[in-house]
């Protein structure tokens, strides 16, 4: 019984990372129907600019972690207005733009802080203890701090004009534009929410984990995976299918071990798919 | 006859001893002795590619302090060329083609099994020679002659290191983890075995190599509850994470790493050794030998900097020096062939840790994996005490 707690937990914790690190990437793919394979790389940065201002500036961990939240959406924005914005109705010109940004920022992490992980720890050790079950306190600040990211992102898109005027882009383009949205106005800022979302997950995350110039990669992995899932663009979609894969994730990794539980988790994917292949919210969350 | 006066002749020996001292100068500016650096330089593996691409410099850096390698009768500078593996198959195989193409025949690495897997069987076409870390079976084999073994495996000094250990720490159960390709299977199943063999009740539990999170596996161990945990093929970043997550989690357990990371990223993930109730590992080199003290003083003396922690750079700055020895007894960086027979031909020997030998027609069928000693070290209710040498017999 205290495995099958622990493993909820741990399922819940995951969740909670996988669906802040994927709103952002369904939210640039649903509004700007682009692919941002930088997803990562923004989570990454995230974890080195909090990294560098704790260990090199001393500056307190909430404040870096806010800090790096700031500074990953201004590079969001200046990014997407430069280098995205011009070619944003080329599909394919995104996905390779924001692959070449990917390579550059790995190349850049890599040149200023070397290849091998940095040493950076969260600042709260220790794990809160019940009969037969434990979660370190670290998982249980970042699942409260993801709550509260997710609910703000909630609050955003569906109960104000600037979420409104974002889903209206999602949703229809051309009619949105001739009730006067501008995506010039736009994109940028969806774009800079996405990667500002992608770099605080990094902040808090990497401390507990790993801490690495190409950790992006698994991470832009699994938030595939949950965009896929829960239905390209759907924000409601992200969320619920992010808790999916981190309760499967755990319960089969604990009960099955590692390598079966990885295989059971792409098992259970494919399944839906097949039965839904517009993912679980691929069609009804949008027009919500 | 016109006669040439004098005070016209200076500018024209002048010139002509400029033109000779300028062309020597080019003659060993033109000379170069090419050497492959390859291994996972990126990733949860770094520490590894980057200690072997470390201890290859080293080892040209001294050479080139005194004008360069002897070769025949003029100096030749020692370039090293890195390229990362990536610890894959594709990228081993990678490496072998652009070092081929640099016209590079001499490597020093791999260290992962799936690169040695990928580049043998290239270097072989290209005609290259490799000295790999790997800990795959047939690790060297007679199929592939010009491939050599810096290191032994732990068929090798395994059944003393973990005899030792069980003396001292008296567990009768075990759990080895480690990642769920061949560089964790291949060394994860040898030692198993040779846990099972000293009467250590073992069981195996592989995961996705490049997790991070390693709490549902944590969860799994705690639930399993062994006397100690054997994390050989974990490498060092996953390493570090999981002793981590492991103390965090309250295991209380030993931990053992007889593999290459040495000991620093257990000890980094804990905390320290004072957090530590017992903990035993492998150098692959011992790093409390004085030979080895005065190659880390040599390297901050000549490279400026602090020697890589990870015991692989002594492991490959030893079996840098011996290669390079060895081209210059073939007197060609391009022959590979050459090279590999005056490998053969000599006890190999280093400035740093004297005499070893060869060994390995035992085990691989051909004798061609060197015999530095090893260490072993522990970390004792929360002390660590001084690494112990390990001798390896030669063959």
């Amino acid at each position: 019984m205290e495995v099958f707690i622990s493993s909820g937990l741990i399922g819940l914790s995951m969740g909670a990372q996988y669906a802040l690190i994927s709103i952002g990437f369904t939210l640039i793919f649903g509004i700007m129907g682009v692919v941002n394979f930088a997803h990562g790389g923004f989570y990454i940065l995230g974890g080195y600019f909090a990294f560098t201002l704790t260990h090199a500036l001393g500056v307190p961990y909430v404040a870096a972690v806010l800090l790096a939240m700031v500074a990953t959406g201004i590079l969001g924005y200046v990014i997407e207005a430069v280098f995205v914005e011009k070619y944003v109705v080329d599909h394919l010109a995104t996905m390779l733009i924001t692959l070449g940004i990917y390579q550059i920022m790995t190349t850049g992490i890599i040149s200023v802080y070397g290849a091998e992980p940095a040493d950076f720890r969260f600042p709260i050790s220790g794990s809160l203890r019940g009969p037969g079950f434990y979660i370190p306190y670290s998982n249980l600040i970042v699942f409260a701090v993801c709550t509260v990211a997710i609910a703000a992102v909630y609050y955003l898109v569906f109960k104000t004009r600037y979420g409104i005027s974002l889903r209206a882009m999602a949703d229809d383009g051309p009619v949105a534009r001739a009730q006067g949205i501008q995506p010039a106005k736009m994109f940028p800022m969806a774009f800079a929410i996405a990667t500002a979302l992608a770099g605080l997950t990094g902040a808090l995350v990497t401390p507990m984990l790993a801490l690495e110039p190409h950790g992006g990669e698994a991470v832009l992995t699994k938030a595939f995976i949950v965009v896929i899932l829960g239905g390209l663009g759907s924000v409601t979609g992200a969320m619920v299918a992010a808790f999916i894969v981190g309760m499967v994730e755990a319960y089969s990794s604990v009960y099955l071990g590692g390598s079966k539980g990885a295989l059971a988790l792409f098992v259970l994917v494919v399944l839906i798919l097949m039965v839904r292949p517009q993912g679980l919210f691929g069609t009804d969350a949008r027009k919500a | 006859m016109k006669i040439v006066k004098s005070e016209k002749r200076y500018p024209l020996v002048a010139l002509l001893v400029a033109i000779t001292t300028a062309s020597t100068a080019a003659s060993a500016q033109d000379c170069e002795v090419k050497l492959g650096a390859v291994g996972p330089m990126s990733g949860s593996g770094a520490t590894y590619g980057l200690a072997i691409k470390a201890g290859a410099e080293f080892a040209a850096a001294m050479v080139n302090q005194d004008g360069g390698l002897t070769m025949g009768s003029r100096k030749c500078r020692v370039k090293v060329f890195p390229v990362d593996a990536l610890y894959t198959a594709s990228g081993g195989a990678a490496a072998a083609n652009l070092l081929a193409s640099e016209n590079v025949r001499v490597i020093m690495g791999p260290l992962g099994s799936p690169e040695n897997a990928g580049l043998r069987p290239v270097a072989k076409r290209h005609g290259q020679l490799s000295f790999n870390a790997s800990y795959m079976e047939g690790a060297i084999t007679p199929e592939f002659p010009l491939a050599f073994h810096a290191t032994q495996a732990p068929q090798t000094w395994g059944p003393e290191l973990i005899k030792a250990a069980k003396v001292q720490f008296k567990f009768n159960t075990a759990m080895v983890v480690a990642p769920n390709d061949q560089a964790g299977t291949d060394p994860g199943k040898q030692l198993a075995k040779m846990y099972g063999d000293v009467g250590v009740k073992t069981t195996e539990e592989y995961y996705q190599r490049g997790t991070t999170n390693f709490a549902p596996m944590v969860t799994r161990i705690m639930n399993a509850n062994p006397d100690t945990l054997e994390m050989s093929g974990v490498p060092p970043a996953e390493a570090i994470n999981l002793t981590k997550q492991l103390m965090e989690a309250g295991f209380k357990g030993f931990i053992g790493s007889l593999g290459g990371s040495g000991s620093s990223p257990v000890l980094q993930g804990a905390g320290g050794p004072e957090k530590l109730k017992g903990f035993y590992w492998l150098e692959t080199s011992p790093v409390d030998h004085p030979g080895i003290l005065k190659m880390k003083a040599d390297h901050a003396r000549v490279m400026k900097s602090a020697a890589p922690e990870n015991p692989v750079f002594a492991v490959f700055a030893l079996a840098s020096e011996v290669t390079l020895t060895a081209i210059s007894r073939a007197g060609s960086d391009q022959d590979a062939e050459k090279v590999a027979d005056a490998l053969r031909k000599f006890n190999p020997e280093s400035r740093y840790m004297g005499k070893a030998g060869w060994r390995g027609k035992t085990l691989y069928g051909i004798n061609q994996e060197l015999t530095f000693p090893v260490g072993l070290g522990m970390v004792v209710d929360g002390k660590k005490l001084p690494v112990r040498t390990i001798e390896i017999a030669t063959e």
